[in-house]
């Protein structure tokens, strides 16, 4: 599904990845653990396409991203969710608009405006059904700001769901969130990948959360530390 | 020739900015201090401000006859009011404590002010400084059409004359200036050294006086006594004339009026946002892969960037004579050259907030594969939004007062009444016509802060 053949990142004079080569499979659960600075946000974006690294490859099913561009490569995003520590939500608009977005990479931009400012009933029963799943079908027309951060973590999930993305890429979802919260947002995500057959890349701080994982990679200083199945290891951070 | 025109437009610019420091600086320190001549002060330097700089101009005229004193007067006394307001603004919102300290310890007033707070204001009256003198330069046409000599009369008077070569290439040349100033004001602000501020204020201002006192016709006791001579005229032609039909003229004149202004700011915000976007460097050049227009993008984005830059650097009442040699006489050229400038202005400001609203909204979009311009209209605009409506509300305070001094060069509404009245030596009438503009004015500047008060509350429940 995803693949990083020695994927070197610098920022000027900084490292953020230095020689990264993970293989991560169709419906493989990977959870990413690592200090902060060790290079998982960075490691996020390129799993987008965000930008090219500065040597190695990112391959996307097989596909070079940097090989990738205009409709081509918003074709392949269209397979990506992301869920952000920071929601990626616009707080301005309503629960039911956030969730529609995760429909953009399929519409031109005047159909995106559309769908954004007057979706039509089978696009507001989508986001309902969406929502259902994260229990938090109520919300529907509320403005995302009047949410809590659990919350919005939900809104982002479902936005996922009604995407029907093939990969899932969360940094940090529960890092703002307080330790049941973030239990029950990572289960949240565990749960639909299994159900949909998705593949979930999470990043994480709290090890233990990672517990429910198929596989654990370790970063640190930009590099892969540990690459094991889930509790085979005892890691400490 | 030009080189003089140049050199008479800085001997006025420097002048009033001597005249707008005496007053602006006392004044600040007495409003701090409070008290009920503190209170006496901040009234009238707010009851100033409200006044348009033109309307402002036409009543120094009326006490002081045509020429450079009546212009650098009301030139002065206008950046001097808003200067006071910033500078007292300034100083009471910087820490109290090195002041207080040194209160503590014994020493003098003064001493403490001088050591204890005017360095921790310091950049900030350094910056508000530099901000006078651009806006006074600008404000050198308004003066030149009371015949104050310098590039405005130049422009004004090849307006009249039709001679549309020599009003280009004056207006051209007062551009040169605006920037050229600008920059000097944006070295000063951010970079030059304290005392290099200083010298610099010092060396404009000294300058001014001097050139404007050896011009030939004017003495030093001539701009003394100006001031003075200017309360004296408006003593004079009290009570002002209420009478029906002076209502019924200020009644149609505001509100053709508000409607230039009104027109002037929307219209302006509907062309801003357009250029806003195409000049804004993260939505034209694109904030990660796949996004931007295109890999040439960067010619509209220079393009609008400079064409933005050149309508904010020519000052409104010459873009407003251009606009009535172009469309005629009427309230129709005023909305128009309005227009012009406010999307020169909000377009700036719009480009820049755009360029610090938060990116993630819109990324997280692009990454799900978003087209990029839906994902910065849905994701990246809301998030500029308050900062959008807010500049907006300033241009619109900004507008009301504009709107009225355009209606003096032709644009119709209070202030073409205001105008005729000067011509016509109707001074009670005239005076009259300028507590309606003061007035509407103020309404402006309230309807715009309930509506800047109503965002900042929403702002705070999110």
């Amino acid at each position: 599904m995803l693949e990083f053949i020695d994927v070197e990142q610098r920022y000027g004079k900084h490292t953020a990845l230095d020689g990264i080569s993970v293989r991560v499979g169709r419906g493989e659960r990977l959870a990413l653990v690592g200090p902060s600075g060790a290079g998982k946000t960075t490691f996020f974006r390129l799993a987008y396409g965000a930008f090219v690294p500065t040597s190695g490859k990112v391959l996307f099913d097989g596909t070079d991203f940097a090989t990738l561009h205009g409709h081509a490569l918003r074709e392949a995003r269209s397979r990506i969710a992301v869920v952000f520590q920071t929601h990626g939500l616009v707080e301005r608009l309503s629960v039911r608009a956030n969730v529609l977005a995760g429909t953009f990479g399929k519409r031109s931009t005047i159909d995106a405006l559309r769908c954004t400012f007057a979706p039509n009933g089978g696009e507001t029963e989508a986001a309902r059904s969406a929502l259902e799943s994260v229990r938090l079908a109520e919300r529907l027309r509320d403005r995302v700001f009047a949410l809590s951060g659990g919350q919005r973590q939900r809104v982002a999930i479902a936005r996922a769901v009604v995407q029907q993305a093939e990969l899932v890429l969360a940094d940090e979802p529960a890092a703002s969130l307080d330790p049941e919260l973030a239990r029950e947002i990572v289960d949240l995500m565990l749960a639909d990948s299994r159900a949909r057959g998705t593949t979930l890349i999470c990043s994480l701080h709290q090890p233990q959360l990672a517990e429910s994982f198929d596989r654990v990679i370790r970063l640190d200083h930009g590099r892969v530390v540990s690459d094991e199945a889930a509790g085979t290891s005892l890691f400490s951070i | 020739m030009i080189v003089q025109l140049a050199f008479e437009t800085l001997a006025i610019a420097g002048c009033a900015f001597a005249i707008a420091l005496t007053l602006g600086l006392p004044a600040a320190v007495i409003v701090v201090r409070g008290g009920i001549v503190g209170k006496i002060v901040a009234f009238l330097a707010t009851a100033v401000r409200a006044i348009p700089d033109l309307v402002l101009a036409i009543i120094c005229v009326a006490a002081l006859g045509l020429g450079p004193v009546a212009g650098v007067t009301a030139l002065g006394i206008n950046t001097g009011a808003v200067l006071a307001k910033l500078f007292a603004e300034l100083l009471l919102a910087v820490r109290r404590e090195p002041e207080e300290a040194l209160r503590a310890i014994g020493a003098s007033p003064l001493t403490s002010f001088l050591i204890g707070l005017v360095p921790e204001a310091w950049p900030g009256l350094v910056g508000f400084a530099a901000y006078a003198l651009e806006s006074i330069i600008r404000g050198s046409v308004i003066v030149g059409i009371v015949g104050a000599g310098g590039l405005g009369s130049a422009i004004v008077q090849s307006f009249n004359l039709a001679n549309y070569h020599e009003f280009f290439m004056y207006i051209a040349w007062l551009v040169v200036i605006v920037i050229l100033v600008d920059a000097l004001s944006g070295w000063l602000r951010e970079r030059a050294p304290a005392f290099a501020a200083v010298g610099v204020f010092c060396a404009i201002a000294a300058a001014g006086v001097a050139g404007i006192a050896l011009s030939g016709n004017v003495s030093g006791s001539d701009l003394a006594r100006a001031l003075p001579r200017v309360v004296h005229f408006l003593a004079d032609e009290m009570p002002p004339d209420f009478s029906a039909k002076v209502i019924a003229t200020a009644t149609d004149g505001i509100e053709v009026t508000i409607v230039v202004a009104i027109v002037g700011t929307f219209g302006g915000a509907l062309l801003a946002v357009p250029l806003a976007l195409l000049a804004a460097p993260r939505i034209a050049l694109g904030w990660m892969r796949g996004t931007g227009y295109a890999p040439w993008s960067y010619v509209p984005m220079i393009i609008s960037r400079f064409g933005l830059a050149i309508v904010r650097a020519i000052p409104p009442l010459a873009l407003g004579l251009l606009a009535l040699s172009i469309v005629g006489l009427g309230p129709k050229a005023g909305a128009v050259a309005l227009a012009l400038h406010t999307a020169g202005v909000l377009g700036k400001l719009f480009g820049e907030s755009l360029e610090i609203a938060p990116l993630t909204e819109a990324e997280s979009l692009v990454a799900t594969g978003a087209p990029a311009t839906a994902a910065a209209l849905v994701g990246l605009v809301p998030g500029a939004l308050n900062a959008l409506l807010s500049h907006l509300a300033y241009r619109w305070e900004w507008n009301v007062r504009a709107s009225t001094t355009l209606g003096m060069i032709g644009a119709g509404g209070i202030g073409q009444a205001i105008f005729n009245a000067q011509q016509l030596l109707f001074y009670h009438q005239l005076i009259a016509y300028v507590i309606f503009a003061v007035a509407l004015v103020v309404a402006g500047d309230v309807v715009s802060q309930a509506f800047r008060a109503r965002l900042h509350l929403r702002t705070v429940l999110r």
